[in-house]
């Protein structure tokens, strides 16, 4: 009985609370060796207060809530998955239920180790939804000097947001997507229209709300020129 | 299933007890039966009004767009609105058959729904038609004012297994079944239809009985029996033989005032094929009983063997040591066998469909029925839905869902769960009044178990519950009135009277061990003490607050910092209230919880860091109720005494004598939930629904006799325009759809 009470309650709190909103942030770090470091964070904090709510229930909407042992599982998944690929080094991850942000991050010899990261699953994933994902998401080319994120759009992406029920379509609507490129060159231009170069030549930012991203209005697609 | 979704549609749009209801045609042995009563319906919402509203104008465009522009208004689907829909389920030998009864103006209208293919394959027979769908079991079957369709949840391994291409719309199986269905009568097989009662005296009584085996595949009912002269008396039963059952009918001659050579027919009329059948008695009487003639030889009927062939072996003569060629001939087997399972299903199907159409019922219709009677009566109710026997469904459930399982059969073999849940019926209905909605629901049960809900039901609702909160502030609120001294006592009696006589592993001798145990150690005005059983939780408003949040920010080279910055939420805010009497338990919690941390002692109330909890709960002990809740402010007021409470006669009556309710105050939570939670299609509709929406309550009753009672109100709002409650729905809809 007082379990089915606290549900109702905190399934109310759940309701009114805002609408959870998220930003998701990439940060990598390039030597002129191609060398480097990454950092990729998870910043849930703005709706921290629903997702406590959200983690001491079973499920919401007909989705299985994750449970602490779930996230804590599936990123050191992650850390593990990292640790088998050559060239990766000096993998350290955060986890703070406080607020409700998660980092992990990684040192590289090369920025084609990056791409051995995500190689493999993507791989799969074309091949079992038929999807047309790129493999490569990084490259740099040393005797250019050019770096690039690539990224190819796929209807897949939009198929299945607009599967999912209007209530978990909201998720996506503050949501926002970050890179920021820092290189010890200088940069001469950036090929995507929304991207930043900061005053000093030194980093491109870009920052993406989720909606463009998915919908595919925008891209986070770029490639970066270094002076030689 | 279809053809059920079309039904339930236009069943929305629908519908007065008349000469023809068609509950005549639901057999009184129905485990379910559904209404719904067109006229009441039509009566509140005509069908023009309906047509004309958006969800009508949407449905009818749909149709149309289906029959090519044949259906454009109700008057052309043929459905005669103003008469009575009905479901009703059947469970026959572990089978659910679930039936629809439509009343039909015009069954033009419908057959113009059916497809050209579907229109091909309509069998006709005297008055009726009808339409089988092998794919899912279902018959649609209509004569001139009724359409049925009759859905059989018959589970067979036709499609797990092997191709399912292989049969892709060959519908010979149905075709098979349909000429077979036609043929469908019970056969009278006697062992004789001649008697020869050899030379008697006269005045000699003489009696004979005729045995029979219904050989046919129906049940058969016989009706009368006639002799050709006053002195021979056939005597027969009235009652139902079921197919492969034997039967009898006994004829008495009185050879009084006869003489000589003796030739007396009987002629039965039953269901057979031929409607009649005939028995013979013979004999000479003589006035000494002494023989002159030589009797001719009894007739014999020779009963011509039907040759079953063998379809499991029937490969057997080309059997040859290849694996293959056995592995197809055992396919073919069992392909043969399934497709005359098949058969046999559907000739049932039909035969059945037609039983229902014509109401020929042997015991009857549902308004022979008390139980159904006592229930459902003739209230005025839009749509009633009655449902018998709760046992028989869930036995039947069970077995299909579990099958064998350990213990034997099902788990009934283990629980004597008859004791406390045979007898159990439910009754619900639903009425759209002028002002409000309501959905009521009755459960009756058996004296045992209503013995123990008494028992847990018969809690008291504290009254000081209703200091603390303004009932015109709130969103809602969720009570729970049970005793917990008669739950601790009724539980263990409720667990052995579900092992008593159960032997297996001898459980009813280990059960009561066990219960009595529980009952011992357990003292249950002790427990009851600590928590009564009565509580109420009630949603009392929103707060914002202002809540901490990590982000980043960036300096001009892109290079980020983490910054917290504050953002406005808004917090529901509960109180929950329990009635206790053990406040030194209480407060010696509280001051372990102080010791160890976690739980702070501030201006006469506690406050608890709850791990995890978006909130933190304080807690306030004030007479007998231990106050919890989400807001220091509100629980400070009440340790005080400056919160005034303030609750109405109406909810105080609903809170105290139910034992369970649930109210929404739809006005002001709809007002008050920020509207960017809202979905995103609501949002824009937001001030519609604040002026609109009413309140909504959910009782579930005190136990009343064997009788427990649930109710749902929904309210419609005053001078907004609806003209009654289901045109309120109606408009809510589509204010919806717009």
């Amino acid at each position: 009985m007082l379990k089915r009470i606290t549900t109702y309650c905190l399934l109310f709190f759940a309701i009114t609370l805002c609408t959870s909103c998220f930003e998701i942030l990439e940060e990598i770090n390039l030597k002129t060796d191609g060398s480097g470091t990454m950092l990729v964070t998870f910043n849930l904090s703005k709706s921290k207060t629903k997702l406590a709510s959200i983690m001491l229930l079973d499920s919401v909407n007909g989705h299985k809530v994750p449970s602490k042992d779930d996230i804590s599982i599936a990123l050191k998944d992650a850390e593990d998955h990292l640790k088998k690929i050559p060239g990766i080094s000096n993998i350290k991850k955060t986890i703070d239920y406080e607020n409700y942000i998660f980092t992990i991050a990684c040192d590289f010899d090369k920025v084609s180790n990056l791409d051995a990261v995500f190689k493999d699953l993507i791989q799969r994933h074309n091949k079992r939804e038929k999807t047309n994902f790129n493999s490569t998401n990084f490259s740099f080319n040393q005797s250019t000097n050019t770096f690039a994120r690539k990224f190819s759009y796929d209807d897949a992406i939009k198929k299945s947001f607009y599967r999912l029920k209007g209530d978990d379509r909201k998720v996506f609507e503050d949501a926002s997507y970050t890179s920021i490129y820092r290189f010890d060159n200088l940069v001469e231009s950036a090929t995507n229209l929304n991207a930043k170069i900061a005053p000093n030549k030194k980093a491109v930012f870009l920052k993406i709300d989720a909606m463009s991203l998915i919908l595919g209005e925008k891209s986070v697609a770029n490639t970066v020129q270094l002076t030689k | 299933m279809k053809k059920v979704l079309l039904f339930t549609t236009l069943c929305f749009a629908t519908l007065v007890v008349s000469a023809q209801d068609l509950i005549t045609k639901i057999p009184k042995d129905a485990s379910i039966v559904a209404s719904i009563k067109g006229k009441n319906i039509t009566d509140l919402v005509s069908t023009s009004e309906f047509e004309n509203s958006k969800m009508g104008k949407m449905m009818m465009e749909k149709l149309s767009m289906k029959t090519d522009g044949v259906v454009t208004n109700f008057e052309t689907l043929g459905i005669n609105l103003s008469e009575n829909f009905y479901y009703f389920m059947q469970i026959k030998d572990g089978v659910d058959t679930h039936s629809f009864l439509i009343p039909l103006k015009d069954k033009r209208g419908f057959f113009s729904l059916l497809s050209e293919s579907e229109k091909e394959r309509v069998e006709y027979e005297d008055d009726l038609a009808y339409l089988v769908d092998k794919y899912d079991n279902t018959i649609t079957m209509w004569n001139n004012n009724t359409m049925l369709i009759t859905s059989t949840d018959k589970e067979d391994s036709y499609d797990d297994y092997y191709g399912y291409n292989d049969y892709y719309d060959d519908y010979s199986v149905v075709e098979d079944a349909v000429e077979e269905a036609k043929t469908i009568y019970p056969v009278m097989d006697f062992y004789e239809t001649t008697y020869n009662f050899g030379t008697i005296k006269e005045g000699d009584i003489v009696e004979h009985t005729f045995n029979f085996t219904n050989t046919g595949n129906s049940p058969l009912i016989i009706s009368d029996a006639k002799a050709s002269c006053g002195c021979t008396v056939p005597s027969f039963s009235m009652e139902e033989i079921a197919s492969g059952a034997t039967g009898s009918i006994s004829v008495k001659f009185d050879s009084s005032h006869k003489s000589g050579s003796q030739n007396k027919t009987v002629t039965i009329t039953a269901n057979t094929e031929n409607g009649v059948e005939k028995l013979y008695i013979k004999g000479y009487v003589s006035e000494d009983g002494i023989a002159e003639a030589v009797i001719e030889d009894i007739e014999v009927e020779e009963i011509e063997e039907t040759v079953i062939e063998s379809t499991e072996y029937a490969q057997d003569s080309y059997y040859n040591d290849d694996y293959y060629t056995k592995r197809e001939a055992e396919r073919k087997a069992r392909d043969a066998k399934r497709e005359a399972e098949r058969k046999e299903l559907f000739v049932d199907i039909i035969a059945n469909a037609k039983t229902t159409l014509k109401a020929d019922y042997v015991n009857g219709s549902i308004l022979k029925n008390p139980s159904y009677l006592k229930s459902i009566g003739s209230g005025k109710d839009e749509a009633t839905l009655w449902v018998s026997d709760f046992m028989g469904i869930y036995k039947n459930m069970f077995s299909s869902i579990l099958g064998s399982g350990y213990y034997g059969d099902s788990p009934y073999d283990i629980f004597n769960a008859g004791a406390l849940y045979d007898g159990m019926t439910l009754t619900s209905k639903l009425n759209f009044e002028e002002d409000k909605a309501s959905l009521k629901a009755s459960y009756t049960m058996n004296n045992e178990m209503a013995k123990y809900n008494r028992q847990m039901y018969n809690g008291k609702m504290n009254k000081n519950f209703f200091k603390y909160f303004n009932e015109d502030e709130i969103e809602g609120y969720f009570s729970f009135n049970m005793s917990t001294e008669g739950m601790l006592e009724a539980y263990p009696k409720m667990v052995e009277t579900m092992f008593d006589g159960v032997e297996k592993e001898h459980l009813d001798d280990l059960v009561p061990i066990g219960t009595r145990l529980f009952s011992l150690i357990l003292d249950e005005e002790a427990i009851a003490k600590i928590v009564r059983g009565d509580m109420l939780l009630v949603m009392t408003g929103l707060e914002t607050k202002e809540v901490e949040y990590t982000t980043y920010e960036y300096d001009e080279n892109y290079v980020s910092t983490e910054v917290v910055k504050t953002k406005e939420e808004t917090v529901p805010n509960f109180l929950f209230m329990v009635t206790s009497e053990e406040k030194e338990i209480f407060e010696r919690l509280m001051r372990i919880g102080i010791k160890e941390g976690g739980v702070f002692f501030e201006n006469g109330i506690y406050n608890v860091d709850v791990p995890d909890a978006p909130f933190m709960l304080s807690m306030v002990f004030k007479d007998d109720v231990l106050v919890i809740g989400n807001s220091a402010k509100e629980i400070m007021a009440i340790n005080n005494g400056t919160i005034k409470g303030n609750v109405s006669g109406k909810h105080k009556k609903i809170i105290s004598n139910n034992s369970s309710s649930l109210y929404v105050n739809g006005k002001k939570s709809v007002r008050d939930i920020p509207s960017d939670v809202l979905p995103r299609e609501i949002e824009s509709k937001l001030n519609y629904f604040v002026d609109n929406v009413e309140d909504a309550y959910l009782t579930v009753g005190k136990m009343k006799g064997n009788t427990m009672e649930a109710e749902m109100i929904i309210n419609k709002p005053e001078d907004k325009g609806h003209k009654n409650s289901l045109a309120y729905f109606f408009n809510m809809i589509n204010a919806l759809i717009d």
